[in-house]
């Protein structure tokens, strides 16, 4: 049988635009965690590798705000504790877990749950902390699991004890790693599908209900009364009469479902490509695309009938169970901002943890997070997006570069932001054939091109106030008059004085990287100066012909050999070979553009390995050695 | 009606029958029901207050319910529990002083910059006198007169605004003298009871935002006794009302008898004067015989309406004794508490009051049944046993160790959870089971109702008492009174012989007579009341000199003559206060 899907009613709520949201998140002494602070939107997207801790994250907030989690395991244990405090941990150790709540004020049921736990009056703020801690009024150093305790509280006020209404309230669910949809839909106990049925089911006519039972029961002993079929029922009966004894025999007969009216809804399955066939044949994605759709639903019916006023909803590594096209397209219409839907706010926020490039490149910026192994300290800290100021375009500019296949960037331990694609496919090659120790994909480290646009929302995004990722730039000097290789924001020109890269350099990168003091007191060559020391190096002219001046006469007369057949284009790449002090740029350029600059990149690549040759520009080389002092 | 329904809603059918108790019950806004004496005042509120959660309030949110007294808290409760109403999960039942120490001084004060202790510490009223003796002295010098106390608690009650006109316009000592305590308060890191209010007050008509943090959390507030409650709750309710909450107000202001406290009968007429105010006056006297009535109307200024419920005519009698205090006594407890027993059979002593204005009275009084070793029960400031919320709570306990714990008349679990409600601090689990353990521990070693009085809460405070009064700030005012209670329950004090269950039956055993202060006696109802001591000059008192205090007089021999269902006596000695003269016309 199919289920019509059901018009939802009407909801009665959304007085106000805003909804709840999971503003803030302080972790101490837990686990991976020293000391984690991150400001979240109205969504989170954890991004981390693996074992960076995004499960205990979770758990985390669990502790605080899942009602599923028996307050045995909200009981810690001393294997909790961070592992780089000093053993035997002292009385005042103790494992903190606080969250914010922002944007419930214009919701009264929630106002009314979280009225007692406010830290800031306006616009209103609540926090709820979990800790774990010595029990109080112990005279001694903590000895044992035995000494420990812990306390849930609202407020910045420890008496204010918080027990489970407020889980009950704004709870979190979970939907671990390792789920398996088609077995939770296939069994009646654990199916989404069971809640919304049995709501659907308060409202079916009872003699009506009992008519089609009797329907069914008749159908079904019409079929299981056929020959063929009875003389197998009976030999099942007798071979468990032989094997058992008729005392403990169970009588079996066929039938499609139980005639019983009131079971006969729960024997109600899903059934997929119109009925054809079960769930439980369904791929691994649409089980958990259905999975997701019958909880969503459910959530909803949770807030509506006001059994519920908000639902943190918690999904791991959802890629696990999803193709990439879906992950991109469910996730980004679940992480859409809510002024964008158009049915109004939805009372739910989302809690992704993934380390798949599919997810983060659809992420709305304001909610990543992304978590980070602090090499040589043996804990994890956490940067987010939400607090970075960028303007409308510069955001929007961002959220479309970093599609599918530059969502590693978020992933990265170092990052090489470059002008466009030549860099990207050359800097691998250039890196590895100066210093063989520098293999980016060892090192995660990405280079990334900003394609001919502007380097300062990179600069906001990964910079000390952003991700706070090391980077480096590497940008082009494009003396004035030459063709600009960068669409540069000086239309007037006014500041340029013989190069658009200087330019660049000071008003684009580094206003953004100096500190306001630091901006103010420098004149113009200060700060070109100062540029080295935060990771903007400049080149002479442009990629290609600083490569071509490192020494590359030779590979790039191979390289452009193999790629074109203009005899006219090879003559003067030869002159080049014989004399690179005869280099006119204008031509040189022209020449690299007519086969596309990112072909000559890589041919020039594949010649650089053969000939295990060392080409690297001195601008190049500072970067490098530069991003790799911040990598140690 | 099915089986299953809530008991509220058989009870409500009970007030289908009177007009005016069924127009409170049905009022769906703001609402200030009127009601005099036996007028089944509690009875409509509990039934309403049902009403409301069941039917009006949605979860999480909650009702309020503020009343003045910790016994008016315990009664309600009592009545409550009995309609399947909990205090706790869906309802706050409260003190004016606990509402605003819970609700808005303790989550708020900080936030909002208010200048209270921190952390908040209550002064108890040992503290609070020594203060306030050193704030007089350093003002004016010597020591401060009880009466110059009272006038200053009433001042910081009527004028609750600090640098107002009418502030500065007051008596100039008076003002100096609290401005100074509390200033010595705040320096001692201490809040006292009254100082919870003026800052509760303060919090909520200063910002939005707590108001609206109140309104979420209770949409329907409560307030029961409003005519005792005074200006700065009346002021918390009329700001309430302006933030949207629904305001359900119950009193009688002709009960009116804590002027000396800062209360004023005007408040709840104003409030039920009020545009978006329905105003119910419950009418029907089920109390009081038709002579009883007619006297107490002819000593209210603007009599309401009320209506007699059955009938009776009832009977009022006035004694000339020419004779003191302690002969009047004499004669009320030898003549005409045998007599009325004589007569009529079904009555216990417990159904007869004897009732007073002050301890002047009671003392002589108390001396009298002392002396024909009568079994009484006495209630006013000479009285060891304080009504308070750990006196009520050992008295409760008294009955379950005496017999109560194989009866079943109280169950342990309503002591552990008044225990609970006062011991609030305790916060995770393993501590308050560790506590639970012990105080069960120590009632059933304690069990016995033959057991000295003594003996047995001297081992009560050892095992479970002391901890919790060190730790509960709340509490701050029972630690005298328990120190009071033992130190009368020694040898040599007043009720050294008492066991565990004579204290535990005090109150509540039918065959003790009642003793008690007029005040004391309010919310209560005797078949027969005797008052004593009606000389002019004593009731109203020569003090009782200014319009507003001899109306108070009045309204307080009001509630006297209005605890009796059948009978009154009213006995003085040979000039008759202008109370007596004032209803003999209606005799």
């Amino acid at each position: 049988m199919r289920i019509r899907s059901q018009v939802l009613r009407k909801r009665s709520r959304g007085r106000d635009k805003t909804v709840m949201r999971l503003s803030r998140i302080i972790i101490k002494n837990f686990r991976n965690f020293k000391h984690l602070d991150i400001r979240l939107g109205e969504h989170a997207v954890v991004l981390g590798e693996n074992k960076v801790g995004k499960t205990n994250l979770l758990f985390a907030l669990r502790l605080i705000l899942d009602p599923a989690l028996p307050d045995s395991l909200r009981k810690l244990r001393l294997d909790d504790f961070w592992d780089g405090l000093t053993r035997p941990l002292k009385a005042e150790d103790i494992i903190e877990v606080s969250v914010e709540f922002r944007d419930f004020e214009g919701n009264e049921n929630l106002l009314a749950v979280l009225a007692d736990h406010l830290v800031k009056p306006d616009p209103m703020v609540a926090r709820v902390t979990y800790r774990y801690q010595p029990v109080q009024g112990l005279e001694r150093a903590p000895r044992s699991e035995a000494d420990y305790e812990f306390i849930l509280f609202g407020g910045d006020r420890p008496e204010n004890s918080i027990g489970y209404e407020l889980r009950r309230w704004m709870p979190m669910d979970l939907f671990p790693a390792l789920r398996d949809a088609e077995s939770d839909l296939a069994r009646w106990s654990r199916s989404p599908l069971r809640p919304l049925l049995d709501r659907a089911a308060k409202t079916v006519d009872v003699k009506e209900l009992n008519a089609i039972a009797g329907e069914v029961h008749t159908i079904t002993s019409k079929i299981a009364a056929l020959p063929e079929l009875s003389s197998v029922v009976s030999q099942v009966n007798d071979q468990l009469i032989t094997m058992v004894g008729d005392k403990h025999a169970v009588e079996t007969a066929l039938g499609f479902s139980p005639t019983d009216p009131e079971r006969l809804l729960r024997a109600l399955q899903m059934m997929i490509d119109g009925g054809k066939r079960g769930v439980a044949e369904a791929s691994l994605g649409s089980a958990n695309v259905l999975y997701l759709a019958l909880k969503h639903l459910e959530h909803q019916y949770l807030v509506d009938e006001g059994e519920r006023q908000h639902t943190f909803l918690a999904i791991e590594e959802p890629e696990a169970h999803l193709h990439p096209h879906l992950q991109r397209l469910i996730y980004r219409n679940y992480l859409q901002t809510r002024d964008e839907t158009q049915a109004g706010p939805e009372p739910r926020s989302i809690l992704l943890t993934t380390h798949s490039p599919n997810v983060a490149s659809v992420a709305p910026l304001a909610n990543v997070v992304v978590l980070r192994h602090v090499a040589g300290e043996g804990h994890t800290i956490g940067r987010s997006l939400k607090g970075i100021k960028l303007n409308a375009s510069d955001r929007e500019d961002l959220e479309r570069y970093i599609d599918v296949t530059r969502g590693e960037l978020f992933f990265s331990k170092g990052i090489i932001l470059v002008e466009g694609d030549a860099e990207k496919f050359l800097l691998p090659t250039l890196a590895k054939l100066h210093d063989e120790t520098l293999d980016f994909d060892a090192l995660g480290i990405s280079v990334c091109s900003i394609a001919g646009t502007n380097f300062a929302p990179y600069v906001q995004l990964l910079g000390p106030k952003g991700l706070n990722i090391p980077f480096v730039i590497l940008t082009d000097f494009d003396p004035k008059g030459e063709v600009v290789s960068q669409e540069d924001a000086d239309p007037d020109e006014v500041g340029v004085v013989n190069s658009y890269g200087e330019n660049r350099v000071v008003n684009q990168i580094m206003q953004h990287l100096l500190n306001e003091e630091v901006w103010t007191k420098s004149d113009f060559a200060k700060v070109m100066k100062l540029a080295p020391n935060y990771g903007v190096f400049l080149n002479e002219f442009t990629f290609e012909i600083d490569v071509f001046k490192a020494g590359a006469a030779d590979y790039f007369l191979t390289a452009i050999t193999k790629l074109s057949t203009n005899k006219k284009m090879h003559a003067r790449f030869k002159d080049l070979s014989a004399d690179p002090d005869s280099l006119d740029p204008l031509q040189f350029l022209k020449d690299i553009d007519s086969i596309g600059k990112g072909r000559v990149a890589q041919r020039l690549s594949a010649v650089l390995v053969d000939e295990r040759a060392d080409v690297c520009p001195v601008y190049i080389k500072e970067a490098l050695k530069y991003l790799k002092a911040k990598l140690a | 009606m099915s089986a299953l329904a809530p008991p509220y809603l058989k009870v409500a059918e009970d007030l289908r029958g009177n007009e005016d108790q069924w127009r409170a019950y049905r009022s769906s806004g703001n609402c200030v029901i009127l009601a005099g004496p036996g007028s089944g005042k509690t009875k409509t509120i509990t039934v309403k207050i049902a009403q409301l959660i069941a039917e009006d309030v949605r979860r999480p949110r909650r009702i309020a319910c503020i009343t003045y007294s910790n016994a008016c808290v315990g009664e309600l409760r009592s009545r409550l529990t009995k309609l399947g109403v909990d205090d706790g999960d869906r309802l706050s039942l409260s003190t004016v002083h606990s509402f605003c120490l819970t609700e808005l001084v303790l989550p708020y004060a900080a936030m909002a910059g208010l200048d209270v202790p921190n952390p908040l510490v209550v002064a108890s009223p040992r503290q609070a006198r020594s203060l306030f003796g050193d704030a007089y002295r350093r003002q004016l010098g010597g020591n401060a007169p009880g009466w110059f106390r009272i006038a200053s608690d009433k001042l910081r009650r009527t004028i609750p605004d600090r640098g107002s006109d009418e502030w500065h316009a007051w008596d100039g000592r008076e003002t100096e003298v609290v401005e100074a305590y509390e200033t010595l308060l705040l320096q001692n890191g201490l809040i006292d009871f009254d100082g919870l209010v003026l800052a509760g007050l303060q919090l909520i008509e200063k910002h939005e935002w707590i108001r609206r943090a109140i309104r979420a959390k209770y949409p329907v507030v409560v307030i029961d006794e409003y005519q005792d409650l005074g200006l700065p709750l009346h002021r918390i309710v009329l700001a309430l009302l302006r933030a949207g909450v629904r305001i359900v107000a119950v009193g009688d202001p002709d009960q009116s008898i804590y002027g000396f406290t800062g209360a004023q009968p005007g408040l709840l007429r104003a409030l039920a004067g009020l545009r978006q105010m329905e105003s119910v006056a419950l009418k029907l006297n089920y109390r009081c015989a038709d002579r009883i009535i007619a006297a107490s109307m002819a000593l209210l200024p603007e009599p309401a309406e009320f209506q007699s419920h059955d009938g009776r005519s009832g009977e009022i009698q006035i004694h000339r004794l020419e004779c003191g205090i302690r002969e009047q006594a004499d004669y009320a407890l030898q003549m005409l508490v045998p007599a009325l027993l004589k007569a009529n059979p079904s009555w216990v002593p417990g159904d007869i009051a004897l009732l007073y204005r002050t301890l002047n009275e009671g003392s002589p009084i108390a001396q009298a049944a002392d002396a024909l070793s009568l079994r009484y029960f006495r209630l006013d400031n000479g009285s060891p046993i304080k009504r308070t919320r750990l006196s009520e709570w050992l008295m409760d306990a008294a009955r379950w160790c005496s017999g109560g714990w194989q009866t079943g008349e109280v169950s342990l679990s309503q002591l552990l959870k008044a225990w609970r409600r006062m011991y609030r601090s305790v916060m995770n689990e393993s501590e308050l089971l560790t506590a639970r353990k012990h105080l069960i521990t120590a009632l059933f070693s304690l069990r016995g109702g033959a057991l000295p009085l003594h003996r047995w809460i001297l081992a009560l405070r050892r095992d479970v008492l002391n901890e919790m009064l060190e730790q509960e700030p709340g509490l701050a005012d029972e630690k005298d009174n328990l120190e009071e209670l033992i130190n009368a329950a020694a040898k040599g004090g007043i009720l050294q012989g008492f066991t565990v269950e004579i204290f535990g039956n005090q109150g509540k055993s039918p065959d003790q007579l009642n003793l008690m202060t007029l005040h004391s006696s309010k919310g209560l109802e005797f078949q027969a009341v005797i008052m004593i001591g009606l000389e002019n000059g004593v009731f109203p008192s020569g003090f009782d000199r200014t319009d507003e205090q001899l109306k108070e007089a009045s309204r307080l021999f009001y509630v006297g003559l209005t605890r009796a269902k059948t009978q009154v006596h009213l006995i003085y000695d040979s000039v008759e206060s202008p109370l007596i003269t004032s209803i003999r016309a209606a005799t």
